[in-house]
């Protein structure tokens, strides 16, 4: 007698499929909501070490879950108060370095234009110096702008994110298992699997980049003030920053430091000294803290890594470039695991 | 079996709702202790060694999923990430391959059929990058008690006694497993010597 075969349920498997989809363009479509959430998520799974480590000593969720929170508010919302008068002012200091930035580029490319003549016997006709000096008045112009509606949305978030954290870190077990009662019998397993790497991937990828980020800016930042360099607390942040970005990052953040030594005529200014100080930084970065924290999860080759990184600004600009290799890494688990589902029969 | 969810019956001060709900449910003197996860894991020796409180957060961790008659839980040879207990129905066990299982016209050779209290898959717990030895499919309705990889993990670093006596559960499962299999293989031995 033939048996009746339960092939799984297609309407529990469309209903799923469209919660995901749903809610996924429910948050893209509301950035306002997106970013705190996003930002709420990820430092739920930054923190996860954490909670584990206060469930062990038999602290309870809720009480965990707060006592994290505060701890969040208070890093997040401390820094912003504090910091923000420093970066402030180094922000408005470059306005009046603006200037002198446009005499040196002209000075610099009026003795080109002469050098070319003398040897070449050729006028430069074009003049991309008034251009350059242009969209660095315009974009600076921009920033300053911009700043105090900056601050304003972070210390929004100082708020909004802290109680987000609480809410997922004390309900996030039950959500996860109203979650997976959704997920059709037959993908179950995997997707919930797959969904535990992903978080723990991306957990930890983050939480890697982010001391990786506070090492660098503290190294540099303390180096600068020690030799005496301007704008050490901008340039440190600017460096913490940029090394969030694989390779091309730490000549991001060498860039400005560059250009702030070339045009103040300063002698207190050492240049050299500052070369240094960004090689030793990075080489602690590529010797100690990469090796350590960072290549331990993701496990991709250097090709994939710069290939991840290009196709994630191309899509979705800086934000594309840092969340693109703990993104490839996911993609290489579901790749594997595909590859598994599909030759299992073949042992 | 609603352990983890809140049902205002009693709401102590000092006792969370949960755990009152849990011990009342557990208590002889209620009427709905049939339903209860404690209940049901006392009926298995192998979670003897859990005191009460700690099979109240290790039903935390469990998972409940529902299956229709000839569903298949899982297929010979897919890579597997849960240990299943039934609660309720009853799953058979076949070795054969996927495309036989889901063949309707195809005569299944069960090789076990479990039934309520028992429990199939835990080698995929221990083991790196399991592959199932056999295909479980559910012979009738069945509500299944399922525990995953990552809920494990996870119970080993927030409640590593409760996971410790879990992990030795699992390990009497396996050594009755191992006895089974080195009686059946005396066995076989037996019958070939007589055969000589």
């Amino acid at each position: 007698m033939p048996r009746r075969i339960h092939r799984g349920n297609k309407a529990q498997l469309i209903f799923f499929l469209i919660i995901v989809l749903s809610v996924s363009l429910l948050l893209l479509n509301l950035s306002r909501l997106l970013v705190p959430f996003g930002i709420a998520y990820i430092l739920t799974l930054i923190v996860q070490p954490l909670k584990r480590s206060l469930y062990s000593v038999s602290i309870k969720r809720k009480v965990s879950a707060i006592l994290i929170a505060m701890v969040i508010a208070f890093s997040f919302s401390y820094p912003v108060i504090k910091g923000v008068n420093t970066v402030t002012n180094e922000a408005h200091k470059i306005e009046y370095y603006l200037p002198k930035l446009e005499n040196y580029l002209r000075e610099k490319y009026r003795l080109l234009k002469v050098e070319v003549r003398e040897r070449f016997n050729y006028e430069i006709e074009v003049n991309p110096v008034d251009k350059l000096v242009e969209y660095g008045q315009v974009s600076t112009r921009a920033v300053l702008i911009y700043l105090p509606f900056i601050i304003t949305s972070l210390l929004e978030w100082g708020f909004v994110i802290p109680l987000l954290l609480f809410f997922i870190l004390k309900d996030g077990r039950r959500m996860k298992h109203k979650f997976l009662k959704i997920i059709p019998n037959n993908i179950a397993e995997r997707a919930y699997y797959l969904f535990h790497q992903f978080n723990r991937k991306f957990g930890d990828y983050i939480f890697a980049k982010f001391i990786e980020a506070v090492i660098i800016g503290s190294i540099i930042t303390t180096g600068l003030v020690i030799i005496g360099y301007p704008f050490a607390f901008l340039l440190g942040l600017i460096a913490a920053i940029t090394n969030i970005l694989p390779y091309l990052g730490p000549f991001l953040g060498f860039a400005p430091a560059l250009i702030i030594g070339l045009v103040d005529q300063n002698p207190n200014t050492t240049l050299g000294a500052m070369v240094i100080l960004y090689i030793v930084a990075n080489v602690i970065d590529l010797a100690l803290v990469f090796p350590i924290l960072v290549s331990k999860i993701v496990n991709l080759h250097p090709i994939i890594v710069v290939m991840s990184v290009i196709v994630g600004s191309q899509f979705a600009g800086i934000v594309g470039m840092i969340i693109s290799i703990p993104f490839a890494a996911f993609l290489q688990l579901f790749i594997q695991q595909a590859y598994l589902e599909i030759y299992s029969n073949r042992r | 079996m609603k352990t983890g969810e809140t049902e205002n019956a009693e709401k102590g001060k000092k006792l969370s709702s949960h755990i009152a709900k849990y011990f009342w449910q557990a208590s002889a003197l209620s009427g709905s202790r049939k339903k209860s996860v404690h209940r049901f894991f006392r009926k298995i020796p192998e979670f003897d060694d859990f005191s009460d409180i700690e099979l109240y957060t290790f039903s935390k961790y469990l998972h409940v999923r529902e299956f229709e008659a000839n569903e298949v839980v899982f297929h010979r040879n897919q890579a597997g990430l849960s240990f299943y207990l039934i609660y309720e129905g009853s799953v058979g066990i076949t070795l054969e391959e996927k495309h036989q299982v889901l063949n309707p016209e195809s005569d299944l050779k069960l090789i076990a059929e479990l039934e309520k209290y028992n429990y199939f898959g835990e080698l995929s717990l221990l083991e790196e990058q399991n592959r199932r030895n056999a295909a479980a499919i559910s012979l009738r309705k069945a509500t299944l008690l399922a525990i995953y990889k990552p809920d494990l993990d996870e119970m080993i670093e927030e409640h590593s006694v409760v996971a410790a006596k879990f992990l030795k559960a699992l390990s009497y499962i396996v050594a009755k497993r191992l006895q089974l299999v080195a009686n059946e293989l005396k066995i076989v031995k037996d019958k070939l010597r007589e055969k000589e």
